[in-house]
């Protein structure tokens, strides 16, 4: 049996024409690869499709390919369904419509093939793979640039600076570190000015101008003031070089010399206000004494760079030439003495024999028999007389008609004398001869009372004389002794801290050498600096001005005295306005 | 003196010999073409090293040529109806001496179009000139006491060849035995040592090659190899040696130069194994760049790849340079040890592009560059004819994007960039031809390399690319 | 490369004999000097006259710097060399490097100060990964692609597609597969990152290599298309390699100034930022 094939082919030129082929049978395989009978160039179609089969005359269909996709419409190709008679049959392989029919001498297999339009390979890859030399065009620098550059505008200048406009004077105790402001702080704002962490311009007055002294002041009120304007400004050195520029870039940006913030710095977290950083003192007080010559009296100003330029301590100190009894603050030297008008011998009071070891019950005294530290545990108390020396010396001068010991006590001169002139004129009570009626001083009875009062008083057997001797004028009227609680007016020291293994008193203090009053134990800076010296230098303990002076202290104003004091003993109590270095 | 035309036409001619062939109404064609100049006693006509293509002709008065040999500075006096400057024509090469004009002289100034031409229509012109220049070449190389006499002897006695590129005249172990003078075009030495190729030294018109094998009876020890197109002038060994004969002057200057020839190649022969790597590496530089006819190139952008990162800046300053259309293609090219030769002019000793521009368009400027003046009229023969690829046919170039909204936003076709949106210029105005000019006229020199963000593009003549003395 | 032609190139780096690197140099060697030696008062930070020294040098060095992107599409008539401002551009940004931190006195904090100090000590670390992958990149780059340009390449591997296809359409079974799988194109993005981050040869013929062998006893016509398509598969990776490893070059190149370029722009409004801050709250 004959297959006739006619196939139409559509021209470029949109004609159609017709291929007509005869193959013998039995067998015609359809697919899309070359080596089939008939190709059916269809992408969608296996490579090997089905075949149509001629078995004893009767045309069937059979597919070749099991793992074919392609579906013939109507055309079941596992049952090969039969043409016989004048049946026709017409289906669908992807896009050729196929008809299949008899001839009409049933001689012939007759197969149209319609392809529906050009067929054939097209290629599906044009020109132009997609490959791109540039990376992801996401990565754009100038894309990222100007996302980034209004992401971060937003953040660090809208988001702050609208924050700090809207929030101008509420000021909150509940204040948190992450508001918006603190994008703009230099560093973390101080827990005392905590509360205006969220409002800057309570420091901040006024935007571009420096924070000045005066805002400080409305909290800060009447603090002391360091020195008199007039001091201060002639204290600070005439800059030169580079300091004169900075003076000159300070004076064109508006900012305040001398003022709180050239020394308090906020915004440095949990440091605090930093006060005073360091070498700060020293633009001043490095060549002082020149710039102040001629001020501060016969003492003047040192010339300190450092602490190792820090000259000899200067103390005050009573002196008495010439009669006159006057303050004097000078430095240490032997020959100035503090004439406080006391006697008074260390060595013999912490001698380990003698006299003072008999009475303490043959026990050696020590510093701390008679000084105590007081609350400021930095300072010691002032030795009182009546609990510091009245345990040996009891002020007792005779024994009254009852035989007990009569002693004075140590409140002042005058009421001494009372006590003295009533004990002595009840005495001559007892006495009728010595009775004087009527006499004008109101002294009734006894003689010369008065005299015999000095006389008692002059005598150096355990009253007045045993330790103010040079105290005492002529006529035992006015007894002048001054002491003075506190040496260094103008600084600090902390013994409390001192009190370290193996610090003892007489590692500073000289006492077992002193056998007068007059001896001032202060050491001499040179024993400090076995332990301190200037920042920086190692294995020493760096010492800074701030560790012993205060810059916001008012300077001690010293009383005037004079000869005839008028009090049995005058201490002078010398309390400058000074906290101690809270740092 | 007042002459009518009629006079002049009868003068010159009788002043100067080239032009004596002519008939008066050649005579007056070639003359509208050249121009008479007048020079005063001491002025300098050209300087050397200075790039020109025109031809002068001594119509009256003198001149001398200052050349320079060792620390001697010799004068060549030429009076009236000699001809100079025709070495440069026919070499494409720049200026070989100064000349000054020694009285108050009159001059005709030829340019080199109008001459060849000439050369063309009139054989005996031709040869006039082929002969004249062959003279003075023999002078450069045998020394100027070589007489006159001598000159002509060897001029009769040679025959000029034309040797296609890459072809060798002379190969190694050959036992013929003329020398040759490379007329125009380039050429190589090289040498079989170990089994491999060594360039021994690259040789420009001008030099003699082979003059060894003539004058010592032996074997040629190197290959000599044309790099473009060249014209030599075969000199037999009988004519090379009586030449010599004639003056002892002449021969010690041959002596002497062989001497040191003798000394480079018994250095390469000794110092082979040392020197080996290096020595290979010299020679296959050097036939990379003579196969890239860099030979020809007289200034060619050479980008080292271990340097370039593709920026194409080299690109966007030649398009900033001249109004939008870049001349070079930087990524186009071949490349040869990471050294690479972009599609850019290379401003070849005999521009091809030149020989059919119909309005002359094409020079070479004082300084050495090759470009295209304004006159060119876009029919692209220069572009057909040039052998690199690097004429482009465009047209006028459209308005810039502004440079900020381009920098900050990126608007417009960028810098460097043609827009492509302005279609109009595109389709109104000719395509005409464009070509890198070194960037002429530009303070700073070429834009390429000033541009090249590190250094990877440099701009090189072929002598410093291979310097055999640096090896 | 022989010396003689290596003495004619001048990387940007050794630019006039290391010329910036001196300069950078001596400018660090003084800031230090004047850190450690100037007659400060206060602890060195951003506010002290010598801290505003460095900050107005800072600022000046950071805009010259940024310059650089403007210098390099300023193309104008003139005696300047991008190389030589390259050169300065590297060398100075070190010196930047220092001379900020010094300003900085070491305090940091989460601020707009120290943000902007980031902000540039990125931009110039990025600048230092830049000039590594400049002084390395570019021979590998070059020893990639030869003489062929990324546009040849391409064209080839158009061509291979072509040919792949025109094969594929006679073909069916594994090596229609595989075929149809090397044809595949990844998306714009996948394939950038698989030339960054992936191994660059196609990993698809290993697979198909046994189901191919089968292929090659089928009949003769797929046997030789089967063939055909292993070679061009073959040739396909090889090109996809080398287009891939330009690629990764060219992406490295220029991938790193997608952080050092936005990074200077924000760094000098992070800057400004601090310097309006600070004048602010003065």
């Amino acid at each position: 049996m004959q297959i006739k094939l006619t196939t139409i082919i559509y021209r470029q030129s949109g004609r159609q024409t017709r291929k007509v082929e005869t193959f013998e049978g039995p067998k015609l395989s359809f697919g899309r690869s070359a080596s089939n009978d008939v190709v059916l160039s269809d992408r969608s179609l296996p490579v090997k499709c089905f075949d149509l089969d001629i078995v004893d005359g009767v045309v069937g269909l059979r597919a070749t390919d099991n793992d074919t996709k392609a579906s013939i419409d109507g055309v079941d190709l596992k049952r090969p369904e039969f043409l016989s008679g004048e049946s026709q049959a017409e289906f669908k392989v992807g896009q050729y419509s196929i008809s299949l029919g008899l001839s009409s001498d049933q001689d012939m297999v007759l197969v149209n093939i319609d392809p529906g339009g050009s067929v054939g390979y097209t290629p599906r890859y044009g020109p132009g793979f997609r490959v791109r030399s540039k990376f992801a065009s996401l990565l754009n620098a100038r894309f990222l640039s100007w996302a980034g550059v209004f992401a971060l505008f937003a953040l660090f200048a809208w988001y702050p600076f609208s924050s700090e406009v809207a929030s101008t004077t509420t000021l909150s105790s509940d204040v948190s570190d992450q508001a918006p402001e603190v994008l703009w702080a230099s560093g973390k704002i101080s827990s005392a000015h905590h509360n205006f962490a969220e409002s800057c311009d309570q420091c901040h007055v006024e935007p571009f101008e420096s924070v000045t002294s005066e805002t400080c002041s409305n909290c800060h009120e009447a603090l002391p003031q360091h020195a008199s304007a007039l001091l201060l400004s002639l204290s600070r050195p005439i800059p030169e070089g580079l300091d004169s520029l900075e003076g000159l870039a300070k004076a064109e940006f508006g900012i305040e010399e001398g003022g709180c913030a050239s020394c308090h710095k906020d915004h440095n977290g949990d440091e605090g206000v930093l006060s005073m950083p360091d070498g700060l003192c020293q633009t001043c007080h490095e060549g002082l004494d020149k710039r102040l010559a001629g001020h501060m009296g016969a003492v003047g100003f040192d010339d300190v760079g450092a602490f190792s330029a820090h000259g000899d301590f200067k103390y005050l100190s009573v002196d008495r030439t010439g009669g006159e009894i006057t303050l004097v603050r000078s430095a240490l030297s032997p020959s100035k003495r503090d004439q406080s008008g006391i006697s008074f011998s260390h060595e013999q009071h912490l001698a380990e024999s003698g006299l003072v070891w008999e009475m303490a019950e043959e026990q050696t005294l020590t510093c701390a028999s008679c000084h105590a530290l007081d609350v400021s545990m930095k300072n010691f108390k002032p030795v009182e007389m009546e609990t510091g020396c009245g345990g040996c010396h009891d002020l007792a001068w005779g024994e009254d008609d009852l035989g007990q010991v009569f002693r004075l006590e140590h409140n002042s001169l005058a009421e001494a004398r009372y006590v003295l002139a009533r004990e002595l004129s009840l005495a001559s009570l007892n006495d009728p001869g010595s009775v004087r009626p009527n006499r004008a001083d109101g002294n009734r009875g006894v003689e010369n009372l008065d005299a015999k009062v000095t006389e008692i008083l002059q005598s150096k057997t355990g009253l007045c004389l045993e330790c103010h001797e040079s105290a005492l004028n002529d006529d035992g009227t006015r007894l002048d002794v001054v002491t003075i609680s506190d040496f260094a007016v103008h600084a600090t020291f902390d013994h409390s801290v001192h009190k370290l293994e193996p610090l003892q008193c007489n590692s500073c203090h000289d006492a077992k050498g002193s056998t007068e009053a007059e001896d001032v134990l202060m050491p001499k800076i040179e024993v400090c600096s076995t332990c301190h010296a200037d920042p920086g230098v190692s294995h020493r303990i760096e010492s800074d001005c701030l560790m012993c002076h205060e810059y916001h202290a008012t300077p001690p104003v010293f009383p005037k005295l004079s000869s005839g004091l008028d009090a049995f003993a005058a201490r002078l109590v010398l309390e400058p306005n000074r906290g101690g270095n809270e740092k | 003196m007042q002459h009518t035309v009629e006079e002049w036409l009868a003068l010159i001619p009788k002043a100067i010999d080239l032009l004596s062939p002519l008939s008066p109404l050649q005579l007056r064609d070639f003359l509208l073409e050249t121009s008479m100049r007048h020079a005063k006693a001491g002025e300098v006509i050209f300087e050397k090293g200075a790039a020109g293509s025109s031809v002068f002709a001594v119509f009256a008065g003198g001149i001398k040529i200052l050349i320079e040999t060792g620390e001697d500075l010799l004068e060549i006096p030429m009076g009236a109806g000699q001809m100079f400057g025709e070495v440069g024509l026919i070499s494409g090469r720049p200026r070989g001496s100064t000349v000054v004009s020694s009285e108050s002289t009159i001059l005709l100034e030829i340019p080199r179009t109008a001459l060849l031409k000439l050369m063309l229509s009139q054989e005996r012109i031709k040869n006039y000139v082929d002969d004249l220049v062959a003279t003075r070449m023999f002078s450069q190389v045998f020394g100027p006491s070589l007489s006159d006499e001598s000159k002509k002897m060897i001029l009769a006695a040679s025959e000029l060849i034309t040797v296609p590129p890459n072809q060798y005249l002379i190969t190694e172990g050959d036992t013929k035995s003329d020398a040759y003078l490379i007329r125009s075009g380039s050429m190589v030495v090289e040498r079989e040592l170990m089994g491999s190729t060594v360039f021994v030294t690259y040789l420009q018109a001008g030099a003699v090659v082979g003059e060894m094998a003539a004058l010592m009876d032996g074997s040629r020890n190197a290959s000599v190899k044309a790099t473009v197109k060249s014209e030599v002038l075969k000199i037999p060994k009988e004519a090379l040696i009586a030449a010599l004969a004639s003056s002892d002057d002449v021969r010690a200057l041959v002596e002497s130069r062989m001497e040191s020839r003798i000394q480079v190649n018994d250095f390469i022969t000794s110092n082979k194994t040392q020197f080996s790597s290096a020595v290979e590496m010299n020679s296959a530089i050097a036939g990379f760049v003579f196969e890239n006819g860099l030979g020809e190139a007289t200034d060619v952008l050479v980008i080292n790849e271990n340097l370039c990162i593709g920026c194409d800046y080299c690109e966007i300053a030649c398009a900033e340079s001249h109004n939008g259309i870049t001349l070079l293609n930087r990524e186009a090219g071949t490349t040869f040890e990471k050294l690479h030769i972009p599609t850019s002019c290379r401003h070849c000793e005999q521009p091809q592009c030149m020989t059919e521009c119909p309005p002359n368009a094409i020079t070479r400027s004082v300084d050495g560059e090759v470009f295209i003046a304004d006159t060119c009229i876009g029919c692209g023969n220069c572009e057909r004819n040039c052998p690199y690829d690097v004429i482009k046919m465009e047209r006028a170039p459209e308005p810039r994007s502004n440079f900020l909204s381009s920098v900050l936003f990126g608007l417009g076709p960028g810098i460097g960039h043609r827009d492509r949106r302005a279609v109009k210029v595109e389709t109104s105005s000719p395509k005409l031809a464009r070509k890198c000019d070194m960037c002429k006229g530009i303070d700073g020199g070429p834009a390429c390399v000033r541009a090249c963000p590190t250094g990877a593009a440099a701009r090189v003549s072929v002598n410093e690319f291979i310097n055999f003395n640096e090896l | 490369m022989p010396n003689v032609i290596s003495q004619r190139f001048e990387s940007f780096l050794s630019f006039n004999r290391y010329r910036y690197l001196w300069v950078a140099l001596a400018l660090m060697v003084v800031a230090i000097g004047c850190y450690v030696f100037a007659p400060v008062k206060t602890e060195h930070n951003g506010g002290t006259w010598f801290g505003y020294t460095l900050g107005v040098i800072s600022v000046g060095l950071m805009v010259w710097l940024a310059a650089l992107g403007l210098r390099k599409r300023l193309i104008r008539p003139g005696k300047w060399s991008q190389k030589g401002r390259t050169s300065a551009h590297v060398y100075l940004g070190i010196a930047l490097a220092l001379i900020a931190t010094l300003h900085t006195g070491f305090q940091f904090g989460w601020n707009v100060h120290t943000a902007a100090f980031g902000g540039m000590m990125i931009v110039i670390v990025s600048g230092f990964i830049g000039v590594a992958i400049y002084a390395t990149v570019p021979s590998k780059l070059s020893e990639n692609s030869g003489s062929q340009t990324f546009v040849e390449l391409k064209s080839q591997l158009d061509q291979v597609n072509l040919q792949l296809d025109k094969v594929l359409f006679e073909l069916d079974g594994p090596p229609l597969k595989l075929g149809e799988r090397v044809l595949k194109t990844d998306g714009v993005l996948v394939s950038q990152l698989r030339a960054l981050f992936s191994q660059v040869a196609l990993p698809v013929f290993e697979q198909f290599r046994d189901s191919i062998q089968q292929a090659r006893d089928a009949g003769a016509i797929e046997r030789d298309l089967s063939l055909t398509v292993l070679r061009l598969t073959q040739s396909k990776a090889a090109l996809v390699k080398r287009i891939r490893l330009h690629q990764r070059y060219k992406a490295l190149i220029s991938i790193w100034l997608a952080v050092h370029v936005p990074f200077t722009f924000f760094s000098m409004l992070l800057v400004g930022i601090h310097i309006f801050a600070v004048f602010y709250y003065w």
